[in-house]
């Protein structure tokens, strides 16, 4: 679990990292690369942008110093961190696709029920589903009593 | 002072969800359902992470108060705030650029970059408080919960 613990802050850098291939990848070559185009880099898809990656991960790193309540930090961070690798390889088969197939592109109309369908939705949802997770940790790290000499 | 934050942020996710529903009526009665479409993801995204912040600073002020960061989340509320219009000038721009009315997408890029980049600092600004608030003693646990 320690491993576990230690390791959750650097996964999600490089989450962040891939997190920005992706958008910068479809960003660019539908717009073109260019400063304008520096949003999709840092944050415009939340969670899964370079920067908001390493934010996550800092943050992470900051609230798993305290010793009670770790391994349910871990725990819930694992969880925040499957939901937006998920809702990232959503977007990412939904993005392929409107790419290479224009029909894809308004998936709104597609069949309720059906493969493309189901990953619009996890694309939409999993990332505020994840970050249910996310305040669900902050609140156990700030319900922990430690003092301030055990943090830091 | 810090009493006022959580509502404060229920505000900003409130207005958050509203200005996208103007900037969406902006487009015309016709392509405002596509408009709200293309845009749900992040406005779901926006409000439930403003919500979640607002539960976040309401448990701090509960449990481990203090001026600091008070001072330092009222910081991340107007980062967060800028970060929204930053958002809805970028999504109003795009619009304009889908139905013909606008020139091409970099109006709405710069938009979305500064969007990005408040929303960053807000975000190493949120750190902050969360190690202020950690470094402050915990306050009665049993009273509270």
């Amino acid at each position: 679990m320690n491993r576990a613990a230690t390791a959750l802050p650097w996964i999600w850098a490089t989450s962040g990292i891939l997190g920005t291939l992706h958008t910068y990848y479809f960003t660019g070559s539908q717009l073109g690369f260019s400063l304008a185009n520096l949003s999709g880099v840092i944050t415009r898809d939340q969670g899964a942008g370079l920067l908001a990656g390493i934010v996550v991960g800092l943050t992470y790193a900051v609230i798993l110093k305290p010793r009670e309540n770790r391994r349910r930090i871990t725990l819930l961070g694992y969880l925040h961190l499957a939901c937006i690798v998920g809702a990232f390889v959503a977007s990412f088969v939904h993005g392929l696709n409107a790419l290479h197939n224009s029909d894809y592109a308004w998936s709104a109309m597609a069949e309720r029920g059906s493969a493309r369908w189901f990953i619009r939705q996890a694309s939409i949802y999993l990332t505020p589903i994840g970050f249910v997770f996310y305040i669900a940790a902050l609140v156990t790290a700030l319900r922990t009593k430690t003092s301030a000499t055990e943090v830091f | 002072m810090l009493k006022a934050l959580p509502f404060l942020w229920f505000l900003l996710a409130a207005l958050g969800a509203a200005a996208q529903f103007v900037v969406a009526s902006l487009s015309g009665a016709e392509a405002m359902g596509t408009m709200l479409f293309s845009s749900a993801s992040m406005v779901l995204i926006a409000t439930v992470s403003a919500i979640g912040m607002a539960l976040v600073y309401l448990l701090i002020q509960r449990t481990r108060p203090s001026t600091s960061v008070a001072i330092v989340g009222y910081s991340h509320l107007f980062l967060a705030g800028a970060a929204y219009v930053g958002q809805a000038v970028g999504n109003l721009e795009r619009n304009r650029y889908l139905a013909g009315t606008g020139g091409d997408m970099t109006a709405a890029g710069f938009a979305y970059t500064a969007s990005g980049l408040a929303s960053l600092l807000a975000g190493i600004v949120f750190i902050l408080a969360l190690i202020v608030a950690l470094n402050t003693r915990h306050e009665r646990l049993e009273d509270i919960f």
